[in-house]
């Protein structure tokens, strides 16, 4: 087996991916580092990365004393629960599982909505997407509301970074790199000026802004992107 | 003193009602089951899960708690008993690895397995015994996925246990009870046949008058809506 002996923290991940942006992010925000990332090649998956997740074969998947955790939100917890420092997850049983439905809704519903307008490419298509897109960022600022409280707290976690920020978090840099390309806003100021705050004070977290991509490299590969499937079709 | 506790259920055998069941029940925690007819769904339910509108809805005081496997650890944490997660983090992490497999990867081809023919059942058994060989290499002789007693685990991966037999009694495929998972025929023997468990458990008379009844309505969405669909419909 190719784990390497004496590497104590190990993070197989793909830079560009969100789930491996929000385990980068929980690392952060929990305080965890001089670990070794690996940035995986997905069109030539290393042995590790297939003997650590034979199951999916996919990112992110953290090593710890060799022992691999996989699946972004798994290893969120993990990450919370392993070592001391700021907690991600509330301690409140009922608040955690608020955290818990939330994320799985960021997941489940907001990404899968998303995702059309991420991948259209006509001005017509964009803006139907984008339409389609909205009702879930609806649900989130209604959500953030909840999570925040009247006192407006800052983040999903309230005072500081939690489970549903970095859930949301990871997708990030990849909704203002499409809202560049396509000229639109998603979390607009306008109409949901929680999400927009929030999307600011986020992403000028220390934890973060070294936890994730800049905006400008994903505008690049994602210009390239469609601009190859665009050739691709003709 | 703790608030009561309801669970909004279904007439429909749901094994995600039975998730939330079966951890309240081994968790030592009273409640009050209320039926939901989910072609009719109440106010009550609209109220608590007003996103999803489904169920199971745990509602504890004024606290409404939705998704089956959110249940089972929000169980775990706001009552005293016995521990139904592992203690140690990396087995934690293993064990809601699998659960969320289990409903993301596994379902949906174990489902149509028995709702389709030919070609295509073919296809959708190949996938479901890869998915069962992970399993049984996962459960690894123990006696139950927690170890020695029923744990998170074990419930999610419930529908393994009696829904899966009564869909292998009405089509006669076999999967679970036959010779290939010797483990995880003796888990389900073990699964069922708990004390907790045995109580929210429905019966193979009732799961197959439900599944003949609704077996064109299951398949439909199963096949049309991809993995959530499988247990959309009975949820």
């Amino acid at each position: 087996m190719a784990a390497a002996a004496g590497v104590e923290l190990r993070l197989l991940g793909e830079w560009l991916s969100p789930y491996c942006i929000r385990v980068k992010q929980a690392l952060a925000v929990k305080g965890v580092a001089g670990y070794e990332y690996v940035e995986e090649d997905l069109e030539h998956k290393s042995e590790l990365l297939l003997s650590s997740n034979p199951v999916h074969g996919k990112v992110p998947v953290l090593i710890h004393r060799g022992a691999p955790v996989c699946e972004s939100l798994v290893i969120v917890q993990y990450v919370d629960e392993a070592w001391a420092g700021p907690a991600i997850l509330p301690s409140d049983p009922y608040e955690r599982s608020r955290a818990r439905f939330w994320a799985a809704y960021i997941d489940d519903k907001f990404f899968p909505s998303w995702e059309p307008f991420f991948k259209s490419k006509t001005a017509e298509d964009r803006a139907e997407t984008f339409k389609n897109a909205i009702p879930a960022v609806e649900t989130l600022e209604k959500a953030l509301t909840e999570c925040s409280s009247s006192e407006g707290k800052p983040f999903f976690g309230g005072d500081s970074i939690g489970y549903v920020d970095v859930a949301l978090g990871g997708y990030l840099a990849w909704i203002k790199a499409v809202d560049e390309v396509a000229g639109t806003s998603l979390f607009d100021e306008a109409k949901f000026p929680r999400l927009a705050a929030w999307a600011e004070r986020f992403a000028a977290a220390d934890a973060v802004r070294d936890a994730s991509p800049a905006v400008e490299d994903i505008v690049v590969f994602y210009k390239k992107m469609q601009a190859a499937e665009t050739g691709a079709e003709h | 003193m703790s608030p009561p506790v309801k669970l909004i259920g279904s007439f429909f055998d749901s094994p995600f009602v039975h998730r939330a069941e079966a951890a309240l029940r081994l968790k030592g925690v009273p409640y009050e089951l209320i039926q939901e007819d989910m072609e009719n769904k109440s106010e009550l339910l609209l109220q608590h899960n007003p996103i999803h509108k489904k169920v199971p809805v745990l509602v504890h005081g004024d606290h409404a708690v939705c998704e089956s496997l959110v249940i089972v650890e929000y169980v775990d944490e706001a009552f005293d008993g016995p521990p139904l997660l592992p203690s140690d983090p990396a087995d934690r992490a293993a064990a809601r690895f699998w659960a969320q497999l289990m409903d993301t990867k596994c379902r949906r081809p174990l489902v149509l397995s028995f709702l389709t023919e030919g070609e295509l059942r073919e296809g959708f058994l190949r996938e479901t015994k890869e998915n069962l060989a992970l399993l049984e290499a996962q459960l690894d002789g123990k006696r139950f996925f927690g170890g020695d007693s029923v744990g998170y685990l074990d419930i999610a991966l419930s529908a393994l246990s009696r829904w899966t037999a009564v869909f292998e009694e009405m089509t006669g495929v076999s999967l679970v009870g036959g010779d290939d998972f010797p483990g995880l025929r003796r888990w389900a023997e073990e699964y069922t046949s708990n004390e907790a468990v045995r109580q929210c458990l429905p019966s193979m008379e009732h799961l197959k008058a439900q599944f003949s009844a609704k077996k064109d309505k299951v398949k439909s969405v199963a096949m049309g809506h991809g993995d959530a669909a499988a247990g959309a419909v009975i949820r």
